[in-house]
């Protein structure tokens, strides 16, 4: 066969594929064929996001006879423009670790052994059925969106527990309340176009460079284009970040509450502030231990805020008077404009809904809002924390489309989309992740009333905070089920009773949603390596099952099934059965239900299909007078907002004081809950680095990831290693009250603490950092601290 | 510097035969000159007004210890041994067989997962600071048979956002547990040869051109092993040979 006959073949092979592949991509198909291109040698392309952070870059995948070979940047994506990161490129090989899970696992004894998808959904019924109040799932950021809107339906429309929580409540949840204290509403006002206006970019503890590359080299790229950006890196330790900073304000851990109050004060002192914006748009807010907190007056607001002058901040801060005289005076500039970033150095954080709405107030005072440049801009770690996560509500509390399940009306409503019952849905949230764990973790007879947890897509035996508390006892105890649905072995698949092999990315139909409002959609490329199976179909099919059985929870108001799904004609389509599941697009059906969701909060969604043409569109979508469906940059500003009036300037349409104005918060500086003292002497942080991703189960898989950061290390300053006599390379162990960790310590590494702290990532699932991080969390998100908390570093063998 | 750190190691055997012979020579001119000689006065050091210069202020100098852990860019710069050059000049409408492309093409696999990835870095880089590898690479360095290439792709600053060194700059040993798992990933990699219309035609363009603005990156003779042109006098590559991959997503190929 010459080469000519070879490509010839392998394009029909292509084009046969794809025929095959129509009905799962329903109507769309047509549309979709289009996009797909062939070029001469057997490749076909096709878009899909990225599987890794928030950031949301598309790229195009590379598939030849079955198998993805190749990625590239998209040229036509707004969020990259055709860039990548080192994770990007290589996310196609995340596919391809040898130990893929194959076949569902159920432990016996100290083993875990094949067993059949059948056993399986018959083994997860009989859990259900056996105590379906104790039954949870533990979710993820990385969930698609119709993946975490059935697990939604699966738990609050069917069991009615309420017992379901994701990894992101661990991730982002202190940014949501943030939000909501300040706006009424989830999620951020602006989105990256402004980084391409900003003429000062602040980082709140964040080290984009590393973590979300692709957006801060668009700033750098404008720099190199001759832009003049001021780039402020406020920071615990020095990072890649620091290295293209113009400004580096070094304060010490908590004391960021300082800094923030510190601009608000000079603000005021100086006359600077936006005083037609706070007028006409903005009102104060102090604690009282609720979310919403009170209104207070301007002047109860001026003096909350006014001891904290340059001085005192550098007191508490240790950031030096004059720079934050600094920042006070590119705030009080209102030609200037202002850009902040933050992701987990404000969110995971015991004061984090007090920081995040800090940092929108220094905007608001400001008036550095709703212009484009001028926003504060909070970022996400997973590609679906705000698609799946915020939008669909998969936390013990939410419903989806904004709603809460402690209202009365917003039950009713969803009792009518979900056609069941009135009165079926439970007024009381379940237990938000923490709560969660601890009472799996506890015996049934002391009130550990969580028996089993359902896994989908997340780690927590790697990433759960105080591991040793959260996750181990539930281990030893026979009443507790432990299921994980997971593409590679992980440190929780290997504790599970019942592990289910997953598909993954473009294995599966699916949806993001990123950090920038944006929802994203693509098609399955390649098929699941041996058994693997969509955790769609996986909650799926249990639904099916439990309804077979006839498990009133999984019937709706007319007896039918809870979770069917039927055809463009109306017809059910048994996609419980698994070589059924891809005749009919189940990412379409479910999406175009849950779209009804969306109006509510002013998030509204386009149809499935609008999204398959598009490299994703930032909501709320709505339809013009044409018909075409418009996406929005700008959320509250009239230039921008089809919601905001002409005439008002700007709207808060979900303003929590009902008056369209947004919340400007005072709440003081404390100490956080632990501090290094004499017997634990060192500030421990955490978090990622460029080349690993999470808990490293897909990125430890790839060899040019793996060589380039192959393990964990604990990164220290030069004058603590002098004083302990430790050297560059030389392990040591780490402690903490929690627990205690080998690692070898690196000096003037990745990164540079200064002295008197230390930093571990947490990618590596050999060296678990999370043995020895501090369960408290923040009291209104219920996130945990993962930032800081009190350790100390010692030779190894040295007697203490 | 504090002498009680332990671990403190001694200069090397060579530093100290340097410093006896340095010792001895000084001795013998000494010898020779005279050392009675009277040494003139040294203008005293001007001593700074205090409120300008604290003895905090002082940067604290590197211990040679600091010194030699350093992994800059380069440092590794002459350790392992290039391929042989190919031959720069093979000469007008002389295309290169099979076999030596397929040689040229081993050093690139070497270094990406497959065509269009971003090669990892076969040098130490300094993992902090700004990256300076446009000091040699924007240039396109050469060095003994080695070359720093010339990027491809526009001139961005962030140059480890994609590329990462293939070896880790990390100090110490992995330790025991589970290991990772090997990949079975096979990279895709475009055909030898663009295609041709006619036996002398200008071949079409066989792999996409994302990223690959500058064709000399690598078709150029800032390579030391560039993949060969049997023309490198010319520039204008495009002019005659057509971009062949639909990846490309030009407004052309969206068509």
């Amino acid at each position: 066969m010459n080469r000519r006959d070879f490509i010839k073949q392998t394009a029909l092979a292509a084009a046969t594929a794809a025929a095959a592949s129509h009905a799962s991509r329903g109507e769309a198909a047509s549309v979709s064929d289009a996009q797909v291109q062939r070029s001469g040698d057997g490749v076909s392309w096709d878009k899909a996001p990225c599987r890794f952070c928030g950031t949301g870059c598309h790229v195009q995948v590379g598939v030849r006879e079955g198998k993805v070979v190749a990625i590239a940047g998209d040229r036509l994506a707004e969020v990259n423009k055709g860039l990548l990161c080192v994770k990007g490129y290589h996310v196609g090989l995340a596919l391809y670790g040898a130990d893929r899970l194959t076949t569902p696992l159920l432990r016996k004894g100290d083993k875990q052994v094949p067993i059949s998808w059948d056993e399986a959904i018959g083994i997860i019924s009989d859990r259900v059925q056996a105590d379906p109040a104790g039954f949870a799932i533990y979710g993820s950021g990385q969930w698609t969106i119709p993946e975490g809107y059935i697990a939604q339906k699966f738990i609050k429309g069917g069991l009615a527990n309420n017992q379901i929580d994701p990894n992101a409540r661990l991730c982002m949840a202190s940014a949501v309340t943030g939000f909501l204290a300040t706006y009424g509403v989830d999620e951020p006002a602006g989105c990256y176009d402004d980084l391409d206006a900003c003429d000062v970019l602040i980082m709140w503890g964040n080290n984009p460079a590393e973590m979300h590359p692709v957006l801060f080299s668009r700033v750098l790229d404008r720099r190199a284009r001759g832009d003049k950006i001021t780039i402020i890196d406020i920071g615990t330790r020095q990072t890649r970040t620091t290295a293209h900073a113009d400004h580096y304000l070094e304060f010490r851990p908590n004391s960021d509450l300082a800094i923030a109050n510190g601009i608000m004060a000079l603000l005021i002192a100086n006359g600077t502030w936006d005083r037609e914006f706070v007028e006409k748009h903005t009102s104060f807010r102090a604690d009282n231990g609720e979310l919403p907190g009170k209104a207070i007056t301007f002047e109860e607001f001026k003096a909350a805020v006014a001891p904290y002058t340059p001085e005192k901040v550098e007191a508490i801060s240790g950031v030096p008077a004059a720079k934050i005289r600094m920042l006070g005076e590119l705030f009080g500039s209102r030609e200037l404009k202002i850009t902040s970033l933050w992701c987990m150095g404000m969110n995971q954080h015991t004061r984090g809904t007090a920081i995040n709405s800090l940092v929108h107030g220094v905007h608001l005072l400001s008036g550095h809002f709703g212009r484009p440049g001028d926003a504060p801009t909070s970022l996400t770690g997973q590609p679906s924390a705000c698609g799946t996560v915020r939008e669909v509500g998969t936390l013990a509390h939410a419903l989806p489309g904004g709603r809460v399940v402690t209202n009365e009306a917003h039950r009713a409503e969803t009792e009518t989309l979900w056609n069941v019952p009135a009165g079926r849905m439970n007024a009381k949230p379940g237990y938000h992740t923490v709560e969660m764990w601890k009472r799996f973790s506890t015996p049934k007879k002391d009130g550990g009333d969580i028996t089993t947890i359902w896994v989908q897509v997340t780690n927590p035996a790697q990433t759960m905070p105080n591991s040793h508390m959260l996750v181990d006892p539930s281990r030893k105890d026979p009443d507790k089920f432990l299921i994980v649905s997971d593409v590679y072995p992980t440190a929780t698949t290997r504790i599970a009773d019942l592990v289910l092999p997953s598909a993954m990315w473009v294995e599966k139909n699916g949806m993001f949603g990123n950090s920038e409002r944006r929802t994203q959609q693509w098609f399955k490329m390649v098929d699941p390596p041996g058994q693997a199976r969509d955790d769609t179909w996986q909650v799926l099919a249990v639904a099916n099952e439990l309804y077979r059985r006839g498990v009133a929870a999984f019937k709706d108001k007319d007896g039918k099934a809870l979770m069917r799904v039927t055809d463009d004609k109306g017809v059910e389509v048994p996609v419980w059965q698994w070589d059924k599941f891809y005749t009919v697009n189940v990412d379409r059906y479910f999406f175009e239900e849950y779209r009804k969701f969306t109006r509510l909060k002013h998030k509204d969604l386009a149809p499935y299909d609008e999204y398959v043409k598009a490299r994703g569109l930032r909501w709320p979508v709505v339809q013009d007078q044409s018909g075409a469906w418009r996406e929005t940059r700008f959320r509250f500003a009239e230039f921008d907002d089809p919601y905001v009036e002409k005439g008002k300037g700007f709207d808060f349409y979900h303003s929590t004081t009902k008056d369209g104005r947004a919340q400007i918060w005072a709440r003081p500086y404390e100490d956080p809950p632990e501090m290094p003292d004499a017997e634990y002497p060192m500030w421990l942080c955490t978090g990622r680095v460029l080349e690993h991703w999470h808990t490293g189960t897909m990125t430890r898989r790839i060899p040019q990831l793996a060589r380039a950061m192959p393990r964990a290390y604990v990164e220290m300053n030069r004058e603590d290693a002098r004083r302990l006599g430790i050297q560059n390379g030389e392990t040591v162990l780490v402690e903490s009250r929690r627990g205690k960790i080998e690692l070898v310590a690196w000096l003037d590494g990745r990164g540079k603490p200064p002295a008197g702290s230390i930093f571990v990532p947490f990618f590596d699932e050999r060296l678990l950092i999370n043995e020895l991080t501090l369960h408290e969390y923040d009291p209104y998100s219920k996130q945990p601290d993962y930032k800081k908390c009190a350790a100390r570093v010692s030779k190894r063998g040295a007697a203490k | 510097m504090n002498g009680d750190v332990p671990g403190q190691v001694a200069l090397g055997k060579g530093a100290i035969a340097v410093g006896l012979a340095v010792v001895l020579g000084l001795s013998v001119v000494g010898f020779a000159v005279g050392t009675g000689a009277p040494v003139p006065a040294r203008a005293p050091i001007r001593e700074l007004p205090p409120e300008d210069l604290t003895a905090a202020d002082a940067p604290p100098a590197k211990s040679y210890r600091e010194l030699r852990e350093r992994t800059e860019p380069g440092r590794q710069w002459e350790a392992p041994e290039p391929a042989a050059p190919v031959d720069p000049d093979p000469g007008a409408f002389n295309p290169r067989d099979d076999a030596s492309r397929e040689a040229l093409r081993a050093t690139r696999v070497e270094l990406r997962a497959y065509d269009g990835a971003p090669p990892v870095i076969p040098h130490p880089i300094s993992e902090r600071g700004l990256p300076e590898c446009l000091a040699c690479h924007g240039v396109g360095l050469r060095i003994k048979g080695r070359a720093a290439p010339i990027p491809s792709h526009e001139k961005m600053t962030s140059c480890t956002q994609c590329h990462v060194p293939s070896m880790p700059t990390l100090p110490g040993e992995d330790p025991e547990g589970v290991a990772v798992g090997e990949s079975t990933f096979a990279g895709y990699w475009p055909p030898l040869f663009g295609e041709r219309a006619w036996e002398i035609a200008p071949p079409t363009i066989p792999h996409h051109t994302l990223m690959r603005d500058n064709c000399l990156s690598c078709h150029g003779p800032a390579r030391a092993v560039p993949v060969p042109t049997s023309h490198p006098w010319r520039r204008t590559c495009t002019q005659c040979h057509a971009p062949s991959a639909s990846l490309d997503q030009t407004p052309m190929a969206q068509q």
